[in-house]
């Protein structure tokens, strides 16, 4: 059984009067289960010469419905200017915007596209979906 | 301006032929307002429980976990759904699964839906400086 474990820690010296350090550690299973997740993308790099408009970059028809994936994205660029937005399913309803260094780690049941849009020209990014096999 | 650091360490020895061991940083600028880490018992009606209300223009850091426990204290396993407001579901998260995600940018604010029973979740926000 594999066992992959994703730890978020959350820090800062300066947001209040107390410094900020959150952690927190999860073994990413198999729905419903104890099982881990057993299949990966791998980490994918993709560059964009062109600005995006709805482009696909997770297609959801390539993974079983209603499982408990995981899909980690990651703006490459460092501009604060250009972004891109994460848009879930066919009416590309805005999740939120990437901006440069900026990664995203959500929960994924395999049910609706994430696409992107873009801002600029060659832009990057990269993403992994970590998933169940059927 | 504040500056807030997430940081996420994938980590794997078995997954592939090839060791999982990612980790990434970003260096966040932070204006106000924000929402430090907070509990809520969330309920089966995801209007009921909107952490991130806003619908303007502006980017939000969103951080969510499932505590694997009820409003009573006692161990559940049954899936805490996130979902943009107006009942869009993006993901389940299982217990002590945890999502950091932006938001914001559009018209939908972020909420959460136990799938049974009530479901304490904790979670924070920052907005973008």
């Amino acid at each position: 059984m594999a066992t992959t474990t994703a730890t978020i820690t959350l820090s800062s010296a300066d947001l209040t009067s107390q410094a900020l350090s959150i952690t927190s550690t999860a073994t990413l299973y198999k729905a419903g289960t104890t099982v881990g997740l057993d299949q990966t993308t791998g980490l994918t790099r993709s560059k964009f010469a062109a600005a995006q408009s709805n482009a696909t970059l997770i297609s959801a028809g390539s993974y079983d419905d209603n499982t408990a994936g995981k899909v980690y994205v990651k703006n490459v660029g460092s501009s604060s200017d250009d972004y891109f937005t994460v848009e879930l399913g066919a009416s590309n309803i805005v999740l939120g915007r990437l901006y440069g260094g900026d990664w995203m780690f959500i929960p994924y049941e395999g049910e609706q596209d994430i696409d992107i849009s873009s801002t600029g020209t060659n832009m990057e990014l990269e993403y992994m979906v970590i998933y169940q096999a059927a | 301006m504040a500056t807030l650091t997430p940081t996420l360490t994938l980590t794997s020895t078995d997954a592939s032929s090839d060791d999982l061991a990612l980790s990434v940083t970003d260096s966040l600028e932070i204006t106000s307002p924000s929402v430090g880490l907070s509990k809520i018992s969330v309920d089966t009606t995801g209007a009921n429980n909107i952490i991130q209300p806003n619908t303007d223009g502006q980017t939000y850091y969103v951080f969510v976990r499932h505590t694997g426990v009820d409003a009573s204290g006692s161990t559940v396993t049954t899936t805490l759904n996130i979902e943009k407001t107006g009942d869009v579901i993006f993901g389940k998260l299982a217990a002590e699964e945890w999502a950091w995600f932006p938001c914001g940018g559009a018209s939908h604010g972020i909420q959460l839906q136990s799938s049974s029973g009530t479901i304490v979740a904790e979670y924070a926000y920052w907005t973008k400086g």
